[in-house]
């Protein structure tokens, strides 16, 4: 019945979809999709649309490996803003909000693709799907819908609602509009020559023809016409009256050189607050005046010229946006040039792909297990923050029995309390994170950590370059698109405005009847089993990585346009291990 | 193309202190992108072709029509001087940032509401087939609160006031952002269908997703396409003609709201899709084919040269009337360089709707629309349908030589997409249509959807013929009402009609005796009477079919 409540259960069940452990959510995604091949999936046209079909039926039909990639796809964006070097930005990837009626198997067809559905909040610490909603009561809809009159006129007056400046049903040609528009200005030349303000103004006939050739004559010319009925001789005896030919200016003439330089000098102090300088510069104008004249202002040659001065500051600046090329050793490549023969020093097969030859080997884990990737795995590991199949190292690696015996516990506990789904996976989540927090330094065994860091790293990718903000190295990341509160990005003067004031309206709006309308226990999951420090822990790295699609500078997107290219090449990332990877990460420096 | 006789008549509203109107300093929506484009029309000489009318002030009456009490109160008080005294109230009503207290902005939502009703009056009065405000399209308002730059929802006032003429009204909103305030305005209802494409995903204002579909009594009225980033033309035209196409054939309105936010244009300030003018044009030169009354809003724009640019050209496609790509000279020409041309170009942005993403959407789309009360069951085939077959095959028939068919008649033929891609003399013609159909059937019956796919395909093709006589006449219409007075008053009291369809394809076959006048209106009463008759059964059944 209610649309909203409805509403937002499909979205928790969209966040049981795609939610941070995948290995039960996004079953219900991909339950009815036909087991892909390879890599190469092509049979996603099968659309599954109910995206919240609850029952892990299917749970073999995707292959173990697409299901862990899976995992690497999702992002979470927040609301927290931050900003950091230009140098950190390695190439850009594509973050979408998944869509119900998408396969998730589209997203690993595609390289540097992401989907995200959730949006973590760090002044609520919530992590919900964003979603606006429409409100049904009486206090939202228009009440009275009119019935239909049938067969009377409308009787209103139509002078009450309009005035009828121009009719097109007139019988003068084109032509002779023309020509009494050419009248008008003549006559408006010829009063700027009589004119003592004007000839002052405008000492050249040019100049004089020229200001008479301004809209305001030729509306005054038509609106003359208009009320003489189209009857050009009328109306060309309408230009020139008794007192004297009739004189149309506009604010742009109107106003004087004096008043032009205080306008001048008010803008540079004020910026365009009209209603400061109408107070203190000019307060014999009126806010409306002010405000014509400033929009004719900006197409003066002084105006144009100090824009294009500015204009090639800031392109000049932007120039200065270099990012050089990362050519610091990399401290986890492994260098096996000792007897000048190629990975044959540990011996070992690549930790992800199992495979023996590689150009350039990578140290990865815990120093002690001496793993290391080959040069795909690698860079895939830098992207996707996890490697591509599944590790031992993880722990999520277990036994085919084991595994199986898991899921299904998680589906049962599904089954019983379909919320609670949620909830098991937040426990999931924040368990990882404790661990990221602590131990992952030494053990390593927490793949969760590995894939944090990695995503954060990818994530770092996903910065929007300021093209007006870009000064020197900086690149200030806002979040350019932002929803809630507020509409305009009008907060892209400054950045921090933005994350404050999208909260203006969210606070006890968005989540909180979120909550409230999902009543019956999924919010409660949520909120329970979210231990919210934990995932605040968790999303640290990820905090201010936000939605952000790039727009590189131009001159960065050409090589920015090939993906693959700007994909961190091993021999680019001065990448360590996660802990000190994150040392060096934008993202823990800059948070607040 | 650009001689076709009977030019529909477009009405223009317009206030010369519009321009002036101030958000604010750093704030993105700027009235005077409207004067920019009055500029434009000026120096164009396309002023000179439409009737131009001032709009008067909207009173806080007309507004309160739509918006409560205290809100228009609260707006008509308040001032920059004075807003101290109201915080709470600018908190409650959601004014302040976004939408802030500027000098003026009761006044400026006076002009923009006043230029909307009166154009929805203009067109009740049928003294105009086209009515512009480019002031208007405020989108985002709601009942009580501001949003979006938005104070008072010009639209769903000049919709309220098209009701009270038209039994159902379609608003089709081409804005990067949702069109939320009008959805909401209308969520429960089945007389307004709205139809919003719009960026979605972390974006204002958060609503329009593809499950949002109207509630109650106006449960599949509200149709959302949720875009990403980055869309064109070419993309854009290809889920829009299909969709506005399948919403005509099952809604069936009798006249349509266009908001023409500019902000879908490439290189917009907030905007982040990329549409050029012509993509943008050709959502309007689209529902401009129906031949059904419109009313043509302005809405979002942030980077205003090309709002303006976009605007004119918009008024020149619904003036039927070429303008030359270079731009004439006008007040603000230096807003319009280096070019100063009409005409934008997209960027090199990527385009994140993949086909497959748009196409998924778009079945699920029009499966909500199937889910219409008057959607075709198995109830349509009480209608004669052998009348309604033969015409409509007749038509097939004759579709490709159109010389048989007078040129005004032509003209008023709702014949879209044909039309269109006369006009469009890129594709290939009269094909066009007949391989859209094709598509759309592929896609029905890819659809699963039982063995009735079959019968809904006849159906709709006999639909798709009613629609296109359908608003048929200013001047018929207006026979049609007093000549079917029994039709007509049952169509008003049953939800969207096949009962109005079926009326009107036996409009269509006496108008094509057109010419003949005289005795077609005999004709036309007996035909309709006859219809209004069957009808009933018709109408009447889908409707409990609904629940």
């Amino acid at each position: 019945m209610g649309a909203i409540p409805k509403n937002y259960g499909l979205a928790f069940s969209e966040i049981d979809g795609v939610s941070p452990t995948p290995e039960d959510g996004e079953n219900n995604e991909i339950v009815h999709k036909a087991p892909p091949e390879e890599n190469g999936v092509t049979n996603t046209n099968g659309t599954s649309s109910s995206s919240n079909n609850q029952n892990g039926c299917g749970m073999e039909e995707i292959p173990e490996k697409m299901r862990h990639q899976l995992k690497h796809r999702e992002l979470f964006l927040s609301r927290q803003v931050e900003t950091l070097p230009a140098t950190h930005i390695r190439g850009k990837c594509c973050v979408t909000l998944l869509n119900e009626t998408e396969s998730l198997l589209t997203y690993l067809n595609k390289e540097d693709t992401f989907f995200y559905s959730l949006v973590y909040d760090p002044q609520q610490k919530t992590l919900l799907a964003d979603k606006g909603e429409i409100r049904v009561g009486s206090k939202f809809q228009a009440e009275t819908i009119p019935k239909v009159i049938s067969g009377s006129e409308d009787t209103r007056n139509s002078e009450d609602l309009e005035e009828l400046v121009w009719d097109p049903s007139h019988l003068l040609s084109e032509k002779e509009i023309d020509q009494f528009q050419i009248i008008a200005r003549s006559v408006g030349t010829f009063a700027r020559a009589l004119d003592c303000t004007s000839t002052v103004r405008q000492p050249s006939l040019h100049m004089s023809a020229a200001a008479a050739s301004r809209d305001v004559t030729i509306f005054h010319a038509m609106n003359t016409l208009h009320r003489q009925k189209y009857d050009i001789a009328k109306a060309i005896k309408s230009l020139v009256p008794a007192g004297g030919p009739v004189l149309c200016r506009d604010e742009m003439e109107e106003w004087s050189a004096s008043e032009a330089n205080l306008f001048e000098d008010a803008i540079e102090k004020y910026g365009k607050d009209f209603n400061d300088i109408r107070q203190d510069f000019l307060p014999w104008k009126s806010l409306k005046s002010i405000v014509e004249y400033y929009y004719m202002w900006k197409t003066t040659d002084r105006y144009v010229q100090q824009k294009r001065i500015k204009a090639s500051e800031a392109e000049s600046k932007l120039k200065q946006v270099y990012i050089p090329n990362y050519n610091k050793p990399n401290p986890a490549a492994i260098t096996t040039k000792i007897n000048g023969v190629e990975g044959s020093v540990s011996g070992r097969a690549c930790e992800s792909c199992y495979c023996a030859h590689s150009s350039q080997w990578y140290s990865w884990g815990p120093v002690h297990m001496q793993c290391r990737l080959c040069n795909l795995c690698w860079s895939y590991w830098k992207k996707y923050g996890g490697l591509k199949m599944p590790t031992r190292l993880d722990g999520e690696r277990p036994p085919p029995n084991a595994r199986q015996e898991r899921i299904a516990q998680m589906n049962s506990v599904r089954l019983q309390k379909c919320t609670i789904s949620g909830c098991g996976k937040r426990c999931h989540i924040s368990s990882n994170c404790r661990n990221s927090g602590d131990e992952s330094r030494n053990s390593g065994n927490d793949i969760n950590s590995v894939k944090k860091s990695g995503k954060a790293q990818h994530q770092r990718e996903h910065y929007r370059y300021q093209k007006e903000r870009g000064t020197e190295k900086r690149v200030s990341v806002a979040r350019i698109r932002n929803r809630s509160g507020s509409k305009g990005k009008r907060g892209d003067l400054d950045t921090a405005n933005i994350s404050t004031k999208e909260h203006t309206k969210s606070p006890s709006g968005d989540s909180d009847t979120l909550n409230k309308t999902t009543g019956n226990g999924s919010d409660i999951a949520q909120t329970t089993c979210f231990d919210m420090s934990d995932i605040k822990n968790q999303l640290k790295t990820l905090m201010g990585l936000i939605p952000a699609i790039m727009e590189l500078k131009q001159a960065y997107e050409c090589q920015g346009d090939d993906e693959d290219e700007c994909s961190p090449s091993p021999s680019e990332c001065g990448d360590t291990w996660p802990d000190e990877g994150n040392s060096t990460n934008p993202t823990t420096k800059d948070k607040p | 193309m650009a001689s076709l006789p009977p030019k529909r008549k477009i009405c223009y509203y317009y206030d010369g202190d519009i321009g002036n109107y101030y958000y604010g300093q750093g704030h993105p929506m700027k009235p005077h992108r409207i004067r920019m484009t009055h500029n434009l029309i000026l120096n164009y000489g396309l002023y000179r072709k439409m009737e131009i009318y001032r709009p008067h002030k909207a009173t806080a009456e007309e507004m309160t029509k739509f918006h409560s009490d205290d809100y228009i109160k609260f707006l008509r008080s308040i001032r920059p001087d004075n807003m101290a005294e109201y915080n709470k109230q600018m908190q409650r009503f959601n004014v302040g940032e976004d939408c802030p207290v500027f000098d003026g902005m009761y006044e400026f939502c006076q002009l923009s509401t006043g230029g909307s009703v009166a154009g929805a009056v203009k067109l009740n009065k049928q003294a105009a087939d086209i009515a512009v405000n480019w002031a208007g399209g405020l989108h985002h308002a709601k009942k009580s609160e501001a949003s979006g730059f938005c104070y008072v929802n010009d639209i769903v006032l000049g919709i309220l006031e098209l009701l009270k003429y038209h039994q159902r009204v379609l608003y089709v909103d081409i804005d990067i952002h949702h069109g939320d305030g009008v959805e909401e305005a209308f969520y429960t209802t089945d007389r307004v269908m709205t139809v919003s494409f719009h960026k979605y995903g972390e974006y204002f204002p958060g609503t329009g997703d593809l499950r949002d579909i109207g509630a109650g009594k106006g449960k599949y009225y509200a149709v959302n396409f949720p875009l990403r980033d980055g869309i064109d033309d070419e993309s854009y035209e290809s889920i829009f003609k299909p969709v506005i196409t399948r919403v005509m054939e099952m809604f069936q309105p009798s006249a349509i709201v266009l908001q023409c936010g500019a902000d879908s244009l490439s290189g917009d300030r907030l905007g982040c899709f990329n549409l050029t003018l012509k993509g943008h044009g050709r959502c309007v030169e689209f529902i401009k084919k129906w031949n059904l009354p419109v009313l043509l809003l302005g809405g979002g724009g942030y980077t205003i040269r090309n709002v303006a640019r976009c605007w004119t050209y918009e008024t020149s496609i619904a003036l039927n009337c070429d303008v030359a790509n270079e731009l004439p000279y006008n007040d603000y020409f230096e807003y319009y360089g280096p070019d100063f041309k009409l005409h934008i170009s997209p960027s090199n942005m990527a385009n994140q709707n993949t086909p497959e993403y748009m196409d998924k959407i778009k079945t699920r789309l029009f499966e909500n629309l199937r889910m219409l009360p008057h959607a075709p069951g198995v109830q349509m085939q009480a209608i004669p349908e052998d009348a309604l077959n033969d015409d409509s095959g007749e038509e097939d028939d004759k579709a490709p030589a159109d010389q048989r068919i007078s040129i005004r008649q032509a003209d008023k033929r709702i014949a879209c997409e044909e039309e269109f891609s006369d006009s469009e003399d890129e594709d290939g013609g009269r094909k066009d249509r007949r391989d859209h159909k094709k598509k759309r059937q592929k896609t029905d019956t890819g659809d699963k959807k039982e063995g009735e796919t079959d019968v809904k395909k006849d159906e709709k093709e006999v639909k798709k013929e009613a629609p296109e006589t359908k608003e048929e006449p200013k001047a018929a219409s207006e026979k049609d009402d007093k000549v079917t007075p029994a039709g007509d008053k049952k169509d008003e009291s049953s939800p969207p009609a096949s009962a109005k369809t079926e009326s009107n394809a036996n409009v269509d076959t006496s108008s094509k005796d057109k010419e003949k006048d005289g005795e077609t209106k005999a004709s036309t009463t007996a035909s309709s009477t006859t219809s209004s008759g069957t009808s009933v059964t018709a109408a009447s059944e889908p409707e409990k079919m609904e629940h």
